[in-house]
């Protein structure tokens, strides 16, 4: 690790009450890399970011910005700014005094500078020629717009996202999120950016930390994080995921992957944490990954097509399995290349995968965790 | 756009409030006539079961002086119904009635001095008919006195009703030997510590003290401004004494009771009650000048609408039993003949003690009003108010 | 049938406003203006009525003091309130929150005659407050606090807080909190983001808040008597002896058009600091 770190959180707790919001949280974000926070609401990433801020304080644990200890340093004097999940863009202002706020604050700068610069930043998110706007006379992606060149106009090291897309339509959030990466990339400015939407984590980030109930799950690139899930909750809520529950380890193979049995049918998959046989687990297979093949074939499991969903660029085929004990199926998206298989409902199929496209993780006891408060 | 809407609004009504006071109907000004003010008191709608004959009667008048109990009372011996408002000061009342040529009200009780120049200029009143009213009941000087001196174009308008009068009270232990004088209240022993109205009232005390009589100079202009305007060098030459004008009988008794001021002037009712209930340590006391009265009468109204009724109300109440309980109430006296022997014997020793015949006799009644002399009067207390001292 | 009914019921509505609009304000204005500017007898047009507004140099002075001190009384209220409103809205818990909302409407609870009896009850020289600066040996004789300008001043604050700190608290509830920490995280401190993002926020209400306090103010009687004592004399006092202890409607009407024209000027220049524009709104 000999890259230089912008932010660092070291064991960091934060407790309203009885309720721990943040439970014993250490990362680390290098500089000038696209850090995601994802988790589900209530999970605690804002508080979280809260704290990066410096709206709030942590319980016990520091956190480091470019080195330096900021637990005691207010807001306006740390070296990050923060894009609000409404925006917060000074409704009594036009687009050009937004702008230079933060600069009129900082003194010593003259007027025309200031105003160099503001210009400078709205043309960085394509905003020229709005400077004289109110902010309500605004598109929904302009103030968007505003909202950043607000804080990248102070330069910060890092500069925090609160869901700012989260407001707009698909469309625009799609083509927001692409502009948002450009962006980072070009101004090498770190962007600590938190959703509970998985897709824009997955599209954008270098790094993504995965968190629910106050915990950290998982950190890791978000290919890792798809494809080899650290804990039973990434699995399921990072991408669309088969889970079969209710199966019991009975082999390992060799590196570290292992056999279940559910339903009666022995599986393959990986160890997604250590695993003992005759330990109950539930197994979690992408369902891309999953190869169909139409009739029966030995080395692979045996179902019968019940339903084709038919999505643009692939289907998703729903196969009931014949061989288990109980009631069984899987989800398949079957792309639509030139040689995918075609499949009737009713028609009887093959499915197999390869068993590190899988993943096994000892089950949940849901909900009950620490961070849902006592008692 | 709502929210400025909502802005327009409130402006609007803001400005009809700060408006109201000019209407003039929000000030609890008191005339010496005037009970303390129940703050808010709403114009009494009796709790009479409703008239099975004879209508309604209505009556405007001072607070005390048709107590709750005589309505019912008359109300049940009569079947009229009883609908009372409030006034708290003479002009109010003329206010009022000008507006309507008296509808509205049936019976009111203007003090003597604001009947026949109130008709003259008005015409809100209408001459008595004297054989609908029971004249046994009536102190036989009264009668004589207040029927002539309310007469307009030779018909008389007014009965006797209730009187008061209006001199000094004294703290005893404070201030011995106060209240021989009017200018006792200019006296810088007592700087702070004296009282007394911003009202027509302390103009005639202090004219009479300086030497005047304002009775007589007021029938001619000039002669009255003379006379108010050395009231007036005097007011402000003496406003260092005084401590704070007082407005109400609340603020009078307070004032006295906390010992803030000693020498004062009062109503002669405000002072009997204070005697009654700190004996030894007030004195009503009538100075050489003599004390100023007033005399608050009935009077019909020129648009009355039950007549019949006004009259029955006033044989009803100039009954000694029933005048007896305005006594008590008020602690003004009244006309009624034979009503102070059944009031209260205690209030009754204190008012033969310090109004006896002899200060009667030195009484200055209430003159009527010319109007250049309530502008004259208005000028004076306006200048002396705004005149600022220590 | 539906539309009908509702057409009906917006037009009661209409026509109620109308009437309320017409017969209690614009009507007795009209007569106000009327009078104002014909002679008490006979009738005819004079500016008399004015010119002895202008000519006395009574009625100037009085007139002036009312209008300063209510001036004066009003950005008192508004810089006590403020904070207050501020509090309410943004700082206090829900306890805390009730507690002084109820603090501010309690007073209302009694008519304005009982709380400036009250306050002389507390001010007056055997009074409440005399009496705390004595036990804790302060001072070592009664002190009268009452009949100053200044106990007058306290009195109005008091019997306008309300009125000031509701419309604020109505316009600092909207004001989103995010605002205020987007600020902080731009590098505001405390007075810059009041001077740039609260101040200009609430300022519809402060405008509101001035306006209202400022017209009770200026047609304030009771308190400013009561307290005031005897070099208290108000604008009001002279306009009602001029109705009622002089008979004369035109000088009084006139004296109040003088103070509705002052009152609107004032609510203009309101509106010209604040930077609020009543047309745009319209």
């Amino acid at each position: 690790m000999s890259q230089e770190i912008d932010v660092a959180l070291v064991h960091v707790t934060k407790k309203f009450g009885d309720l721990i919001a943040v439970n014993d949280v250490s990362f680390e974000i290098p500089k000038g890399s696209f850090f995601s926070i994802l988790g589900p609401s209530g999970s605690g990433k804002t508080t979280l970011l809260r704290m990066i801020a410096g709206f709030e304080k942590p319980t016990s644990g520091d956190i480091y910005i470019g080195g330096q200890r900021v637990n005691d340093v207010p807001p306006n004097k740390r070296p990050c700014n923060m894009v609000f999940q409404r925006l917060a863009l000074f409704p009594m202002m036009n687009v050009l005094d937004n702008v230079t706020f933060g600069l009129r604050r900082r003194g010593g700068i003259s007027k025309a500078e200031m105003e160099r610069r503001a210009k400078d930043a709205l043309a960085r998110v394509g905003l020229e020629g709005l400077e004289k706007r109110k902010i309500h006379q605004l598109s929904g992606g302009q103030q968007q717009r505003v909202a950043l060149a607000r804080s990248l106009v102070l330069e910060p090291t890092v500069l925090l996202l609160d869901e700012p897309l989260g407001s707009l339509d698909l469309k625009l959030r799609q083509s927001m999120k692409l502009e948002l990466k450009h962006l980072q990339a070009r101004t090498g400015t770190t962007f600590v950016y938190i959703t509970h939407d998985q897709t824009i984590a997955l599209a954008m980030s270098d790094t993504v930390a995965v968190i629910n109930h106050g915990r950290i799950e998982q950190i890791a690139p978000p290919e890792e994080l798809y494809r080899q899930p650290a804990t039973h909750f990434v699995a399921s809520f990072v991408g669309e995921n088969n889970k079969l529950t209710n199966g019991k380890v009975v082999a390992f193979r060799q590196g570290g992957g292992v056999d279940v049995e559910i339903g009666g049918i022995r599986m393959a998959g990986r160890a997604g944490e250590n695993l003992a046989v005759g330990d109950r687990v539930d197994l979690f297979i992408r369902p891309e990954m999953i190869t169909l093949r139409p009739g029966r074939h030995d080395d692979g499991i045996v179902g019968k097509v019940s339903e084709i969903n038919f999505d643009g660029s692939h289907s998703l085929v729903i196969v009931d399995l014949l061989e288990s004990d109980r009631p069984l199926s899987l989800n398949v998206k079957v792309q639509h290349t030139e040689n995918a298989p075609d499949v009737k409902v009713g028609e009887v199929v093959t499915l197999s995968w390869r068993w590190d496209a899988a993943n096994a993780f000892h089950p949940v006891a849901q909900p009950r965790t620490e961070a849902e408060g006592l008692p | 756009m709502k929210r400025h809407l909502w802005i327009i609004l409130i402006l609007v009504l803001a400005l009809s409030t700060a408006l109201a006071a000019c209407g003039g109907s929000a000030k609890p000004t008191q005339a010496p006539t005037q009970q303390p003010a129940a703050t808010s008191a709403p114009p009494a709608a009796t709790k009479a079961p409703p008239a099975a004959s004879g209508g309604v009667l209505r009556i405007l008048t001072w607070e005390g002086y048709a107590p709750e109990e005589l309505v019912n009372k008359f109300t049940k011996e009569t079947g009229i119904k009883v609908e009372i408002t409030y006034i708290g000061d003479n002009n109010e009342l003329i206010a009022k009635m000008a507006a309507t040529k008296g509808v509205g009200f049936d019976l009111v009780s203007p003090t003597l001095n604001y009947v026949a120049t109130a008709q003259e200029q008005f015409g809100i009143y209408q001459p008595l008919d004297l054989s609908k009213v029971d004249k046994d009941l009536f102190i036989p000087a009264y009668w004589e006195s207040i029927l002539k001196n309310s007469e307009y174009q030779g018909k008389p308008y007014a009965l006797p009703f209730v009187w008061g009068t209006t001199a000094m009270v004294i703290n005893t232990e404070k201030a011995p030997d106060a209240g021989k004088s009017y200018l006792d209240l200019c006296d810088p022993k007592y700087k702070g510590r004296v009282s007394y109205r911003a009202k027509y009232d302390t103009l005639y005390m202090f004219a009479y003290a300086l030497g005047y009589d304002p009775a007589k100079a007021v029938k001619s202009e000039d002669e009255y401004r003379k006379v108010m305007n050395a009231v007036r060098d005097k007011l402000i030459e003496c406003k260092p004494i005084v401590r704070t004008y007082w407005d109400s009988r609340q603020q009078l008794e307070d004032l006295l009771k906390n010992e803030e001021v000693w020498v004062a002037t009062s109503w002669d009712a405000i002072a009997w009650t204070l005697m009654k209930e700190n004996p030894g340590k007030f004195k009503y006391v009538v100075p050489k000048e003599g004390a100023v009265g007033w005399f608050d009468t009935f009077a019909i109204s020129a648009g009355a609408e039950n007549v019949d009724a006004a009259y029955k109300w006033i044989n009803f109440v100039m009954k000694p039993e029933n005048a007896a309980v305005i006594i008590n109430k008020t602690g003004y006296q009244t006309a009624s003949q034979g009503a102070v022997e059944l009031a209260s014997p205690e209030m009754a020793k204190i008012v033969a003690e310090t109004l006896p015949p002899e200060k009667m006799k030195t009484i200055k009644w209430y003159f009527p009003l010319p109007p250049y002399a309530q502008d004259i009067q208005a000028d004076v207390l306006e200048q002396v108010k705004a005149a600022q001292s220590k | 049938m539906k539309t009908l009914a509702r057409n009906r019921g917006q037009w009661v509505l209409l026509t109620f406003m109308l009437l309320w609009i017409g017969l209690l304000f614009v009507l007795p204005h009209l007569k106000l203006f009327y009078l104002s500017f014909v002679s008490r007898r006979g009738g005819e047009f004079t500016l008399a009525n004015y010119l002895y507004f202008f000519h006395s140099p009574l009625y100037r002075k009085i007139f002036v003091r009312t209008a300063v001190f209510s001036t004066l009384v009003t950005l008192l209220t508004l810089v006590i309130s403020f904070p207050v409103a501020f509090i309410i809205t943004k700082v206090a818990g829900k306890h805390l929150k009730a507690m002084l909302l109820l603090a501010i409407i309690l007073p209302y609870w009694v008519s304005e005659l009982i709380q400036a009896f009250t306050w002389m009850v507390f001010f007056r020289e055997t009074g409440v407050l005399s009496y705390l600066l004595r036990a804790i040996g302060l001072t070592h004789h009664n002190i009268e606090f009452l009949y100053h300008d200044s106990t007058i001043a306290v009195g109005l604050v008091y019997t306008s807080l309300l009125f000031m700190t509701i419309p604020i608290i109505n316009s600092l509830d909207t004001l989103d909190d995010s605002l205020i920490e987007a600020a902080y995280d731009l590098g505001g401190n405390f007075w810059s983001t009041l001077r740039e993002i609260i101040i200009p926020h609430a300022a519809p209400g402060m405008m509101v808040g001035s306006i209202m306090v400022f017209m009770l103010n200026l047609g304030n009687y009771v308190t400013v008597t009561l307290l005031g004592g005897k070099n208290s004399l108000w604008f009001t006092e002279i306009i009602y002896n001029q109705f009622i202890i002089r008979f004369n409607q035109n000088k009084g009407s006139a004296f109040s058009v003088i103070l509705l024209t002052f009152s609107v000027l004032f609510v203009w220049i309101v509106l010209k600091i604040t930077k609020q524009d009543l047309s745009e709104a319209m």
